[in-house]
């Protein structure tokens, strides 16, 4: 006599259990209440008040398709991204939180369900919520738009690709990260370690290196760590791109950029989520409770959190220890090893504390503890000897893209170039600063020590952008002799020739605009003149003028005529006139105006022939140069306005 | 058929099982004893599927329980510490449970409802332990399970539901012929529902015998010698003997008749047997194994 | 029908059969009266039914029940039972009569206790 069962339409299957689905639903719902709220109102609600709230009325039709559809695509992308992260983590942590607890983990683990089943299910359900939510936010917009008569599905679904591919990327990776630990609050701290990690660590080492190295900058990050910080890669690269349609003043045929971004972390989403089930069926379930479930895992946890805390608190502390005594540009590399050896080895118990849950590690591993140790000495003095030859190393032309400069002595100039010629004079200079590295630290530490050395200071910035998308920076402060400027080989003299190239002054000039966007979106100018009377006045001209003022400009520049004046040298007292030039160009929708402004040396003859002409340069409001304003200031009697002509025959 | 052969477990390198063995035959009521700290709650990890072992076998009826889900759907357990979800009540438990397990027979759980004459509305958190404990006693029957692992099942139960929850698992038992196998602290409450009875300790079983066994091969005999014998003939196999005046209490392994007609030749004036708890054969067995068994007894 | 003593120190399935066999014997259980089953005894008194088998089993050898197998067990009524059982008891009398012998009780009031004994 066998009792009668009731549940032959539930059988067991193998990778789903529609029980504990709906039982993580309705368990966990005011966190995916939380989530909904948050999508319909960043979506529908902010597209139905700009498309029918009050502030519609100020706007044309094909302005509130622009408008609507620019904010849905860029709503989506930040969504996406910064509440992929948070919501994806919380997500995974409430469902997979049967993990931490061994008396939960006992009830599911004895259950008639194989580990794969518990795992697709519970994810299932967190990624069945991250898109319903979506897809509710998104079909109520698309009845939103289709109300007011703009909906486009292209841009809709584009959008709601970017939000999708980012959102599962990061719920998938924050389910990687809970399969590792059996402490549910450590699951948040993972993943947001993971996340900034290889980004973090870039940062520590650059940091390091820029101590130690001449010229080192800690401001360029190569293509692969920026790749590994999602988060950071997706912030560049994925966006709104549309043109600017200035007539109808509104956006045109816009799309999300950085789709292809989005599809290559989506991938990795995938991959991640195959790869935590691997590690839950590794898993023990007696690891419920335990910091680390997985063992080959606590060795990298400890090293990891070791290595970790020896970068930034052993840093951190020779800076606070070393300022005091160092003078700028000297450091110590005893001090910096002890430091971060230090601070290593306080990580590296720290991790094991946790591992254990015991204050009392201190007498087992303590030669791993002495590796970690090691290594980080290792590591600084790697760098202070520099044996991956990163202070000598110059780019190789072809790879570089283009360069963003800056050289300055007594006065600079920056821009950007990339023609490949220009390019490799950049590079050449580089190498001979540092073939001047040991003079140049050594007159550093001088400079430091005392006011009167007789040096002359120089300044170059290099920022490179790499071919592959990386980028790489070095900042050179040298100094020089007036005597050095003289010898064609010193790198001062190299830099000061570098500085009188047509090209590159051309490119300081335009300092990064395009040409042809300065060229086309010429608005005004000014010019300004000493009035005798100790201000500075300014006259302006028109487009036009400015238009011509340019092309002769650049005309004096090319040929050379502008002169080296950055680098000591020369007599510019005589030969440039003291006047500023100003040229004012608009670049894109927020019309703001950018300024191209120059002074201009007397040799500029078809420049000074121009602005006679144009009745810039009058008698009134003349081009003097600065030797003759200072005969003015010596010997004027009165404080009247003099002739142009008396000033500048006198 | 329950079977676990050489089962080794380690826990940061301590052995929590250290070579564990045991067989429960089919129908049978198996009682596992043993101090804290013995191991047993590890074994019955195992055999539920939740702890996979390091070295050794676990069969179910000739099956490896690991995620076996065709036959984890036939095993019924209770741990000690029952899980429940925070907000759930017994009615949302037995929905959950019934979405696993194929045979959750709705029926039983109607009829139960009237044993255990709880409110199944009511939020589990709320009830008492035992209470508790009872939820999982009805939840896990109406599972209607071929073998029933119980992990100190009655603890915390007052003597009338006690014997209720017994009662319903010798029913099965009889009925359908479900292998139960009980772990516990308390031999005497063992001693009615067990037929076979495994000592365990320091992760191995170290004893393992069916009561009927346990039961006819030991024996206590109260003796008076005749004048003239005081002490007990050397020559007797004897556990264990005492003397209170004349009367010597000796312990015997050998059955009862044996035993009287061993000490016949001795013309005793008094030969009376007297049978043994299972306490104190347990105490008598691993008197021999130097072993501090007086954490086993309660 | 049978209450255990839960501080009596005999085995259970001893107890068990003992109070059968008093049942037995009274005529609480007369010829051919079925006994209660197995499972309705394990569940009634919550006890491991292969305990209640094994006394049943005994009974049974010793000629007080027989078992029909798909229907039961069913008391006897065979009073040319065991040898064994026969033995055993007077060994029992054998003993009680030497305790009376030393309380004093004489031969004629055993005799008599004998014959009224005898009689249902």
């Amino acid at each position: 006599m066998q009792s009668k069962t009731s549940s032959s339409e539930l059988r067991p299957h193998a990778c789903f259990n529609a029980g504990l689905f709906r039982r993580d639903l309705s368990r966990f719902w005011p966190l995916w209440a939380v989530y909904a709220a948050v999508w319909l109102l960043a979506l529908p609600m902010t597209q139905f008040a700009q498309l029918f709230g009050n502030s519609a009325q100020h706007f044309t039709a094909p302005q509130l398709a622009g408008n609507a559809i620019q904010s849905m695509m860029s709503i989506s992308c930040d969504l996406g991204v910064w509440g992929g992260a948070i919501f994806g983590c919380m997500f995974a942590m409430a469902l997979f939180s049967y993990l931490c607890s061994p008396r939960a983990v006992g009830m599911m683990h004895a259950f008639p369900i194989r580990r794969e089943g518990l795992f697709w299910t519970n994810f299932l359900s967190g990624a069945v919520v991250l898109l319903a939510g979506q897809v509710l936010a998104f079909g109520l917009t698309a009845v939103m738009q289709g109300a007011a008569g703009i909906l486009v599905w292209k841009y809709l679904l584009e959008s709601l690709a970017a939000a999708a591919g980012t959102m599962f990327f990061f719920y998938s990776f924050a389910c990687f990260c809970a399969m590792f630990t059996g402490q549910i609050l450590a699951i948040p701290v993972f993943f947001a370690a993971l996340n900034v990690l290889a980004a973090g660590v870039n940062y520590l080492v650059q940091n390091l290196l820029s101590q130690f190295l001449y010229g080192y900058s800690a401001s360029g990050s190569p293509a692969w760590v920026i790749w590994l910080t999602p988060v950071w890669k997706l912030n560049r690269t994925l966006g709104v791109d549309g043109p600017w349609n200035d007539e109808i003043q509104t956006y045109e045929k816009l799309s999300i950029s950085g789709l292809s971004a989005v599809a290559v972390y989506a991938a990795a989403g995938a991959a991640l989520m195959i790869l935590a089930l691997v590690i839950y069926r590794r898993r023990r379930s007696e690891a419920a409770g335990d910091t680390v479930t997985v063992c080959w895992a606590k060795p990298l946890f400890r090293f990891g959190c070791g290595l970790c805390c020896g970068l930034s608190l052993g840093q951190l502390l020779y800076e606070l220890l070393w300022t005091e005594f160092r003078s700028s540009g000297q450091s110590s590399l005893p001090a910096a090893a002890a430091c971060m050896a230090l601070a290593g080895l306080v990580g590296y118990y720290a991790a094991e504390m946790l591992l254990r849950k015991s204050f009392r590690v201190f007498r087992t591993g303590w030669k791993c503890a002495a590796a970690v140790a090691a290594l980080l000495i290792l590591l600084t003095v790697g760098i202070r000897v520099d044996a991956a030859g990163v202070e000598n190393w110059v780019p190789s032309a072809d790879s570089v893209a283009s360069l963003d400069f800056s050289i300055s002595g007594n006065s600079g100039l920056s821009g950007t170039l990339t023609d490949p010629e220009s390019i490799r004079k950049f590079l050449s200079v580089h190498q001979t600063l540092i073939g001047e590295k040991t003079i140049q630290r050594q007159r550093g530490m001088e400079n430091s020590l005392s006011e009167d050395t007789g040096y002359e200071y120089g300044y170059l910035s290099l920022n490179y952008t790499m071919k592959n998308g990386g980028c790489v920076s070095r900042n050179y402060s040298f100094y020089y002799t007036p005597e050095e400027l003289q010898n064609p080989n010193s790198a001062a003299a190299r830099a000061a020739a570098l500085a009188s190239e047509p090209d590159v002054q051309w490119a300081g000039l335009l300092n990064g605009t395009d040409q042809k966007t300065v060229e086309q979106n010429l608005t005004a100018g000014e010019m300004s003149w000493y009035d005798g009377q100790g201000n500075y006045q300014s006259t302006g001209f028109d487009q036009k003028t400015a238009c011509t003022v340019f092309a002769a400009l650049k005309k004096d520049v090319k040929a050379g005529r502008m002169g080296s004046y950055y680098f000591g040298g020369g007599n510019w007292q005589e030969e440039v006139y003291a006047n500023n030039v100003s040229l004012y160009y608009s670049t894109g929708e927020d019309g703001r105006i950018n300024t191209v402004s120059f002074q201009i040396p007397t040799d500029c003859t078809d420049l000074v022939d121009l602005l006679k002409k144009s009745g810039v340069d009058t008698p009134a409001h003349p081009l003097i140069t600065q030797a003759q304003l200072d005969k003015l200031n010596d010997t004027g009697k009165d404080g009247t306005a003099l002739s142009a002509t008396a000033a500048v025959k006198g | 058929m329950i079977e676990v052969n050489k089962l080794v477990k380690r826990f940061d390198g301590f052995a929590a099982l250290d070579g564990a063995a045991l067989t429960v035959p089919d129908g049978s009521v198996y009682g596992l004893v043993g101090p804290n700290g013995a191991g047993k709650s590890t074994l019955i990890r195992h055999l539920t599927g939740i702890y996979r072992q390091d070295e050794g076998a676990i069969l179910v009826g000739g099956e490896p329980v690991w995620e076996n889900p065709a036959l984890k759907a036939r095993i019924g357990s209770i741990p000690d510490d029952w899980y429940y979800f925070l907000q759930a009540s017994i009615r949302d438990m037995m929905r959950f449970y019934r979405s696993f397990y194929p045979r959750f027979s709705m029926e039983r759980y109607e009829k139960l409802k009237e044993v255990f004459a709880i409110d199944e509305r009511r939020t589990i958190r709320r009830l008492s332990k035992g209470m508790q404990k009872q939820a999982a006693f009805w939840l896990t029957m109406c599972c209607l399970p071929d073998y029933l692992i119980l992990d100190e099942p009655v603890d915390g139960l007052d003597p009338v539901m006690r014997r209720q929850v017994w009662s319903l698992v010798m029913s099965d038992v009889a009925e359908r012929g479900t292998t139960v196998l009980v772990s516990s602290h308390n031999l005497r409450e063992l001693e009615d529902v067990c037929d076979h009875v495994g000592i365990m300790d320091h992760g191995k079983v170290l004893l393992e015998r069916s009561l009927e066994q346990l039961q006819d091969n030991m024996v206590k005999l109260q003796v008076v010698f005749p004048d003239g014998m005081t002490e007990v003939p050397p020559e007797l196999p004897v556990l264990h003997a005492s003397k209170i005046g004349r009367i010597h209490t000796l312990i015997m392994r050998m059955s009862a008749e044996e035993a009287t007609e061993r000490l016949a030749q001795y013309a005793p004036l008094l030969v009376d047997a007297v049978p043994l708890t299972l306490e104190e054969i347990f105490i008598y067995e691993l008197g021999g194994v130097n072993y501090a068994v007086k954490d086993i007894v309660l | 029908m049978i209450s255990l003593n839960y501080r009596d120190s005999r085995p259970i399935y001893e107890q068990i059969r003992d109070e059968l066999r008093k049942l037995i014997v009274t005529g609480a259980i007369g010829k051919d009266e079925k006994l209660p089953s197995v499972r309705s005894l394990a569940t009634e008194l919550a006890i491991n039914p292969n305990t209640i088998q094994r006394a049943y089993n005994e009974l049974e050898a010793e000629g007080y029940i027989c078992s029909v197998p798909g229907k039961g067990s069913f008391a006897s009524g065979d009073t040319g039972a065991d040898d064994a059982r026969r033995k055993e008891l007077m060994n029992k009398v054998r003993e009680l009569l030497r305790e009376l012998r030393y309380l004093g009780v004489t031969e004629a009031e055993l005799l008599g206790l004998i014959k009224g004994g005898a009689e249902r």
